[in-house]
């Protein structure tokens, strides 16, 4: 699957993405974008990169199982809901303060939260399916029917 | 939950030696007996708190003479069981696993029988039906053990769904939940609703409690560990069913309808089981058979109001948990230090066991009610009972006293054939006494049925007559006697004792006939249970392999025939389709038709492409060209999303046809199919145009929108309502939806690790590791059916 297109450009690409998704993320809450957004468009940019590189080479870029990024971000959506207690609130209430003008809430941290569910999913279905066809590719594995 | 071996901490040790759970139970019996002076002069006391306010249901707790007579059984009872527990599960890793359900079927059993709402009785009965399932299939490896839990399961929770019905109709009739206002509640079985509470109530009851035609579950049950069976089905669980009927006894008794019911299948079990003990030889089995006799006593005696006949249930009700569970640790323990439980195999047991053959005596004396044994009294206020019953004394004697007498032979069979007799089979060689946990919980047991025996005025007063008065409801003076003098009781009572012996004597001709005999009776419950389970899954599967053929097309296909049915038939039924007028129509611009060309032609090509490469490609243009639409009506989130799951599919689907077999293996579609499938998707696509055009020339209510724009800014900082009502207004929803999605990551990542090689692997891991039951080979063979 590999050419050199791909792998020239799909590098190129992927660090294009990842940055643009961050991006999208933190514009999310004025302007378009979002944690879903931005999740979709980072996981779009390592399959890109992994289509070109290898999956083995993406997996490694990204250090942890994407299965634990999911979680993580499970995680952190959580402790965004859970923090409203600290105030007295209800579950998942937003909690809100001013830094050097802006706001900060933990509705950006949710955000956070869904931004990495999605890639993990995202990822950890794609770089599975991506792995089983190139041992198809390769043979190792029987065709089924 | 290795908790028995030497590495665990020391409080593990403890707890799982059974010795935490044992302390625990006695406190509760220390409460509870701290309540008997006030409940003996007819006090209630009631505790609450909040539980579920939204539903208004608190957690309420309800002490009176009923609920402390039960809850004194359960934690009497429960401390010495777990002390059996703590020596009879020694040799098993898993020894603190089986304690922790024990006790939380302890704690569950005594919320039951202490809960003042009605539902929180039926969440405690459905925990105690769940801990009996773990229970019962305790030795998971065995398929039968695994069939008996399941069945238990089920017979019960057929039973406890009814129950909860019955409950709701109940409440509703009373005005009010809670035990409290069902007592106040007047004339309750003249209420319309009396019939099905009435019977979804026994339903439950009886199911519970093992009454015939529902029974067959108990002896299957046997399939677990003996502190189990002595705890949890003879002394405990199965007598929640008579805890109900003597709960709801004020409220629903004054009735032909409960007085008929009741003592006909009170009648009925008793019988069957004392006759069905007789017939088998594996002594668990024998106790579990005369369990549903006592069981059958008990529901019998609850079916009239009369003074005598309810005093005689409460009495028995002690009086059958103490002797049967006693014999059920004696079981248990012979079962342990010789290896077999079959009274044909078992002999000279007295020598080699003294203490436990004592308990053994001590129990059965009182179970075949010799005096002066608190089963002679039990079985004196029996008959007194079953006479004062207004409904065909003669045939409830009657069958009081053949089964009382089979009860005798039974006891007699199960103390002298292991014990003093010799083996009429080869059978393992005697054992020795074990653990002093085993033969000492049950040499208690036994002699607390001698000591109540022994001072009935003390026990009748503080213990029987607080539950009679919660009962009848009145003050009631119980007196409780050895000596009556000569009656008819007593004769009744010599009477049973000379069958007895008879039937012992012909004990063996007696079984002969049975185990003929059962087989050919017409009415065979069990089978019954086994051809619906067999139905419903026969059913299912159909059902199943109707829906599910494991064909994409055909899912697509179902799934978009129902939704155009359910919209057609919705819009036929309600009407609401509006279409515009002829000046309504908007044409739109250039840049609209441009789009919906691009779409329409990447539609056709789809369905034209010859191969599945290009139909990818087309439909991922047909996709562009949505997202196009997007970005024209002013909704760039939903274009961007659109685009970038587009992308994603677009390489899911490459990576996906790999795995495909090539084209030319599919065998061609024929033109009916294809007229089909093309109709289906021409109706589908009909369908959501019209609906799109229809609703868009409805007036449009802005209110919402506004008020949303106002308050995004303002209470949660955002411009972008989109991303603020996902991540602020409706963030539970998306709470929801990135769950979903980490399971979907999640499965895809375990099918595609388990899919192949994976499978295999798993497969072994589940079979490895031994569970705790005695650690001798069992040699005696085991007759189930009955």
């Amino acid at each position: 699957m590999s050419t050199l297109i791909l792998r020239t450009m799909g590098r190129l690409l992927a660090a294009v993405l990842i940055l643009f998704s961050l991006y999208m993320l933190l514009r999310g809450h004025n302007d378009p974008g979002g944690g879903f957004i931005g999740g979709l468009i980072c996981a779009l940019g390592i399959v890109i990169g992994s289509l070109g590189e290898g999956s083995r080479r993406a997996r490694r870029a990204l250090r942890i199982a994407p299965r634990l990024i999911a979680a993580a971000g499970l995680a952190v959506a959580l402790i965004a809901g859970f923090s409203a207690a600290l105030a007295g609130k209800p579950f998942l209430t937003g909690l809100w303060m001013t830094v050097g003008g802006s706001h900060v809430g933990t509705p950006i941290l949710f955000d956070v939260g869904v931004y990495l569910v999605v890639i993990g999913a995202t990822l950890a279905l794609l770089l599975a399916l991506e792995e089983d066809a190139g041992r198809v590719n390769a043979g190792e594995v029987e065709e089924e029917e | 939950m290795q908790a028995s071996s030497g590495s665990a901490s020391p409080v593990a040790r403890i707890f799982s030696s059974g010795a935490f759970s044992a302390l625990l139970a006695l406190l509760i019996l220390g409460l509870l007996a701290a309540e008997v002076p006030a409940v003996q002069g007819g006090d209630v006391r009631v505790l609450s708190w909040p539980w579920v306010p939204s539903l208004d249901v608190p957690f309420s707790l309800r002490l009176d003479g009923l609920s402390v007579l039960f809850g004194l059984l359960i934690a009497g009872v429960g401390a010495l069981v777990m002390v059996f527990s703590g020596g009879y599960m020694k040799h098993s890793p898993h020894r603190g696993r089986f304690i922790l359900y024990m006790t939380a079927f302890m704690l569950a059993m005594m919320g039951l029988v202490t809960a003042e709402h009605l539902i929180l009785l039926y969440v405690f009965w459905e925990l105690t039906t769940i801990t009996s399932y773990v229970l019962i299939g305790w030795k998971h490896q065995d398929g039968e053990s695994r069939a008996a839990a399941l069945q238990a399961l089920l017979v019960t929770s057929v039973g406890g769904l009814s129950l909860l019905a019955g409950l709701i109709l109940l409440g509703l009739a009373a005005g009010g939940f809670t035990i409290t206002a069902v007592r106040a509640a007047e004339n309750l079985p003249d209420h319309p609703f009396y019939p099905w509470m009435l019977g979804l109530i026994l339903l439950g009851a009886f199911t519970k409690s093992a009454q015939v035609p529902f029974h067959f579950w108990l002896p299957n049950a046997m399939a677990a560990p003996t502190p189990v069976s002595a705890y949890l089905h003879s002394a405990a669980m199965v007598k929640a069913g008579i805890y109900v009927l003597a709960r709801f006894h004020p409220a629903l008794a004054d009735s032909q309808a409960w007085l008929m019911t009741l003592s006909i299948v009170g009648v009925i079990s008793a019988v069957t089981g004392a006759v069905l003990a007789i017939r088998q030889t594996d002594m668990k089995l024998i106790l579990a058979y005369s369990t549903v006799m006592g069981l059958g006593t008990i529901v019998l005696l609850l079916s009239g109001g009369d003074k005598a006949a309810v005093t005689a249930a409460m009495t028995f009700l002690v009086v059958h948990a103490l002797y049967k569970s006693s014999l059920f640790l004696v079981a248990g323990t012979v079962d342990h230090e010789v290896g077999s439980r079959d009274v044909e195999r078992l002999s000279h047991l007295a020598g080699p066991m003294p203490r436990t053959v004592t308990a053994a005596v001590l129990a059965a004396l009182s179970m075949g009610g010799f005096p002066p044994f608190l089963g002679f009294i039990g079985k004196e206020l029996h008959y007194e009972g079953a006479m004062a019953l207004s409904a065909a004394p003669t045939w409830v004697v009657g069958g009081s006293v053949l089964a009382n007498s089979l009860m005798g032979t039974a006891a007699l069979i199960l103390v002298i054939r292991p014990f003093f007799a010799s083996a009429r089979k080869p059978g393992p060689e005697p054992g020795e006494e074990g653990d002093w946990r085993l033969w000492g919980s049950a040499l208690l047991l036994a002699a607390l049925g001698l000591a109540l025996g022994l001072m009935p005025e003390t026990f009748g007063d503080r213990i029987i007559q607080p539950a009679v008065i919660t009962i009848e409801e009145a003050p009631r003076d119980v007196e409780l006697k050895l000596w009556h003098g000569v009656n008819v009781p007593l004769m009744l009572s010599v009477l049973t004792v000379a069958l007895g012996l008879l039937f012992y004597w012909r004990r063996r001709s007696l079984r002969a006939a049975l185990v003929w005999m059962t087989p050919r009776f017409p009415l065979q419950p069990e089978a019954g249970y086994e051809r619906i389970v067999r139905a419903l899954k026969s059913i299912s599967a159909a059902v199943t392999g109707l829906l599910q053929d494991g064909r994409l097309t055909s899912y697509t296909g179902v799934t978009m025939l129902a939704m155009i049915g359910l919209a057609t038939s919705a819009l036929a039924v309600l009407g609401g389709l509006r279409l515009p007028g002829p000046g309504e129509w908007s044409w739109g611009g250039p840049m609209d038709w441009l789009v919906l060309l691009l779409a329409a032609g990447a539609g056709v090509a789809t369905v034209a492409a010859r191969t599945r490469l290009a139909a990818v490609g087309a439909v991922t243009i047909l996709e562009g060209a949505v997202a196009l639409i997007f970005v024209l009506f002013g909704g760039p989130d939903l274009a961007i999303t659109q685009i970038t799951v587009t992308t994603l599919s677009a390489v899911l689907l490459a990576l996906v046809l790999l795995r495909l077999p090539p084209p030319a293996e599919k065998p061609a579609m024929g033109v009916g199919a294809k007229v089909a499938k093309g109709l289906i998707a021409l109706g589908g696509g009909t369908l959501v145009a019209v609906l799109l055009v229809s609703v868009t020339a409805m007036p449009f209510d802005a209110s919402l929108t506004q008020r949303i724009l106002k308050l995004a800014p303002e209470k949660a900082h955002g411009d972008n309502v989109v991303n603020v009502i996902l991540v602020d207004f409706r963030a539970f929803d998306t709470l929801g939806e990135i769950t979903v999605v980490t399971m979907a990551g999640l499965g895809a990542y375990a099918l595609f690790r388990l899919g192949r090689s994976g499978l295999d692997s798993g497969r072994d891991a589940g079979t490895a590791g031994t569970h705790g039951e005695p650690h001798r080979q069992r040699t005696g063979t085991r007759e189930r059916r009955s």
